[in-house]
């Protein structure tokens, strides 16, 4: 028995299936995204779960990766206020969705990148319709399979909905039923959850593919530069001016 | 407003809560008695300045070692006055946030403060308080039914510009009887901040039963 390597040949093999299966849609998806960003739109990234919402996070003001980027920091929904708190309880909400929307003034012709595994509860669902609603292009990084074998109606959102299912387009994370991915004798059930690895992945490809797109369309995308060396908060500071009052979480 | 009407307006609906002293005195004792029976008690503000309120009274010199705020980011206005504001009418979410103590036994005091007692953020906390069986002691505008004790701050509304300080006052009142009440060793030391130093061992006997600590 060597989890370790276990765990490294699981998560392996669920980014070959998610290279294999997703790199048209990918291709797709960045086109729409370049696109919009070239009009001067945002990207919001939003994980409406706990454990979603570290996805989001990991894109935010860093090195090499695309500014144009808005991460949804909502204190209710996320674990650092209490991770009970939020798994057993907010992310159960029908309402804060609407809230969480208008206080980040998502608006027509915005993207929305949401990002959760299970893809089922309230806000993640309540959320998307809203988003559309408001005339915003959402993309969803889920696993259907997964969430259709969640049948759970305490942790659904009421119209039995999934998040792959309100998208106008999903990436697929092929993130298996139950997150865990090792299987011993000696535990009860799976150990070693997978979803936040596939779900930064996922999205790191897709921002990638939305970077070189820019490029190829006669845009030069603002991407940071370290703020940690000499000069690195100076070379970021022009574009910071630009977003700020625009992106809550800058 | 004119200055020496305001003021005056103030000071007489603060005099007028000396026609409540006899219910100030029964919360204080509901209080007293549950830090004799190692209690916690819970105190929960329904809105942004009603939570904000419990800060001058948490972990502050001359106040009780035992008061278990239930603060949430829904209501701190360091996550957006904007949002709270749109939280507070959200169905379900004041039981969501109360449901987050571990430490609340049936027979504990809670301490309900809103401006208005018919705000869903407030009747959902009193209804849920009562659901577990908490002995429960409002600090709102008009009566609040269902509570064991219901203390009136005689604000017309929360806008009329008295009721921090009617509802401050009568927190102040219910914890200065409190300190007078119970050992001392139940009551945080020091002039102006807790005394770190000289309460360092009690401030390990509640750093994990009282959340926010």
């Amino acid at each position: 028995m060597n989890p370790a390597i276990d765990y490294f040949d699981a998560i392996t093999s669920l980014i070959n299936a998610v290279k294999d299966t997703e790199k048209d849609k990918i291709i797709k998806a960045a086109e729409i995204i370049a696109c919009r960003v070239a009009d001067g739109h945002l990207v919001f990234l939003w994980g409406p779960g706990g454990h979603s919402s570290i996805f989001s996070e990991d894109a935010m003001y860093r090195k090499g990766e695309l500014a144009s980027v808005c991460p949804i920091y909502d204190p209710n929904i996320s674990l650092s206020h209490g991770a009970a708190r939020e798994i057993n309880g907010m992310e159960r909400i029908e309402g804060l969705n609407k809230i969480i929307i208008e206080y980040n003034q998502i608006s027509q012709g915005d993207i929305v990148i949401f990002g959760s595994a299970y893809g089922i509860n309230p806000v993640a669902i309540g959320g998307a319709i809203e988003c559309r609603n408001r005339g915003a292009y959402v993309i969803s990084i889920t696993s259907p399979s997964f969430s259709d074998q969640s049948h759970y109606a305490g942790a659904k959102h009421k119209s039995g909905q999934s998040l792959y299912s309100v998208s106008d387009m999903y990436l697929d994370s092929h993130v298996p039923y139950g997150d865990a991915v090792l299987q011993y004798d000696c535990f009860e059930h799976k150990i070693s959850p997978v979803a936040t690895i596939m779900q930064a992945i996922l999205l790191k490809a897709l921002l990638a593919q939305t970077m070189v797109k820019l490029k190829e369309m006669g845009h030069d995308p603002f991407t940071w530069t370290n703020s940690l060396q000499a000069g690195g908060i100076e070379a970021n500071q022009d574009y910071m001016k630009r977003i700020w009052g625009r992106v809550k979480s800058m | 407003m004119n200055v020496e009407v305001y003021i005056n307006k103030v000071a007489f609906k603060i005099s007028e809560l000396s026609n409540q002293k006899s219910e100030i005195m029964r919360a204080a004792a509901i209080l007293s008695d549950a830090i004799m029976n190692d209690r916690l008690l819970h105190i929960y503000g329904s809105e942004e300045v009603s939570s904000s309120l419990i800060a001058s009274h948490f972990f502050k010199a001359g106040k009780p070692m035992n008061l278990n705020p239930m603060f949430d980011p829904s209501l701190d206005p360091a996550h957006g006055s904007y949002r709270n504001t749109m939280c507070m009418e959200v169905p379900g979410l004041a039981p969501c946030i109360l449901d987050y103590y571990e430490y609340v036994e049936e027979g504990d005091p809670i301490i309900l403060i809103g401006s208005d007692p018919i705000f869903i953020g407030f009747s959902e906390a009193l209804e849920w308080a009562k659901a577990k069986g908490l002995i429960v002691i409002a600090v709102t505008c008009s009566p609040a039914q269902g509570a064991e004790v219901s203390l009136k701050t005689g604000s017309e509304s929360y806008a009329d510009g008295t009721y921090i300080a009617l509802a401050s006052t009568i927190l102040e009142l219910m914890f200065d009887k409190v300190k007078e009440s119970v050992p001392e060793r139940f009551i945080w030391k020091g002039s102006r901040f807790v005394d770190l130093q000289h309460d360092k061992d009690r401030i390990k006997e509640v750093l994990f039963r009282v959340k926010h600590l």
